[in-house]
This record gives C-alpha cells, structure tokens and sequence, in this order.
C-alpha cells in the first residue's frame, strides 16, 4: 500500500464520515452561541492532542524502561554471584514456527525414508552361497 | 511497514483537520446569521 493510496482512502473515509454524521456532530454546536462552539472545538482538539502526545510519550517509554529494568535484574544477579549461589540458567533454544516445523519436517521425512527402504537383500552374485 | 509513530501523527493530523473544518463551519454559520455582527456590535458599545 502507497502512501498516496493511504491519503486518498482517509480522504474517501472523512467525506463518507461527512456525509453520514455531519449533521449529528452539527447539531451538537446548534444550541451553542458562536464563542461556545469554538471554545468547544478549542477544548476537542487540546484533548486530543494531550492525549496522543501522553499515549505516544507512553509507547516510547517502554524502550527507556526495557534497559533500565534489564540493568535492575543485572545488579541482583551479580548480588547473587558474589554470595556464591550462582544460578546456572539453562535456557532451551527458542525456535520460531518456521524453523520448528522445518525440523519436524526433516524428522518425517527421515522416518518415511526409513519405512520405505528395508534393508534389501544383496542381489549382486559376486557371493555365492552354497 | 507502517510503525505505531505514524497513527500519533494521523490522529493528531484528523484532530486538526476536523477541528479546522468545524471551526469554519460554525464561523461561517454564525456571520450568516449575523451572530457575529451583533457580538462586535455588543463589544464596540461597551
């Protein structure tokens, strides 16, 4: 999806929107004097933007904390180490999907491959038994 | 691929934009009323 392709479908979207709602979102303004209205549309979009600068303030906490929290976690376990209860962590080797079903892939295929082939019998008669 | 920084911008850029275009209108309702007029009106005799 292109850029442009997204600008022209939030510009088919906002017309839709116009047309469904416009009149229930005027109509909140109708009982209002001038001033009201636009103190209300101030207020909407001083709200709006506080929020979205708190909630992407938010998001972007999480990689200030990740670290700090990691270095946290650290300390205790160097704590640990100079007491002398050194915990061996063993940790099994994680796999995504792809490469946990490539594996089992590999082990039918290694299994069929074994069903098939039964040992044959040898059928050069370079050996002759008697 | 779209990061998440993009939906705090679209938000903030739909905010504004519908906010502008609300404010036109009631702007615009209100001088073809002539809410507006008065309002000076009332101001300028104070």
């Amino acid at each position: 999806m292109n850029k442009k392709d997204v600008l022209i479908l939030s510009v088919i979207a906002m017309v839709v929107g116009a047309v469904f709602f416009g009149d229930q979102v005027l109509s909140i303004f109708r009982g209002m004097s001038p001033l009201e209205a636009m103190k209300f549309i101030v207020n909407f979009l001083l709200h709006v933007v506080v929020l979205s600068i708190l909630s992407f303030l938010l998001y972007g906490l999480v990689e200030f904390a990740g670290p700090v929290m990691k270095l946290i976690r650290g300390r205790g376990s160097k704590v640990q180490r100079r007491r002398g209860t050194e915990v061996q962590k063993v940790q099994a080797p994680r796999l995504n999907t792809n490469q946990a079903l490539r594996m089992f892939a590999l082990k039918e295929m290694m299994k069929g491959s074994r069903r098939e082939s039964p040992p044959t019998a040898p059928q050069d008669d370079n050996q002759l038994r008697f | 691929m779209w990061r998440i920084e993009f939906l705090f911008v679209a938000m903030l850029f739909v905010a504004l934009f519908t906010g502008s275009g609300l404010m036109v209108i009631v702007l615009v309702k209100a001088v073809r009323n002539g809410e507006v007029q008065r309002l000076w009106k009332d101001v300028r005799d104070e």
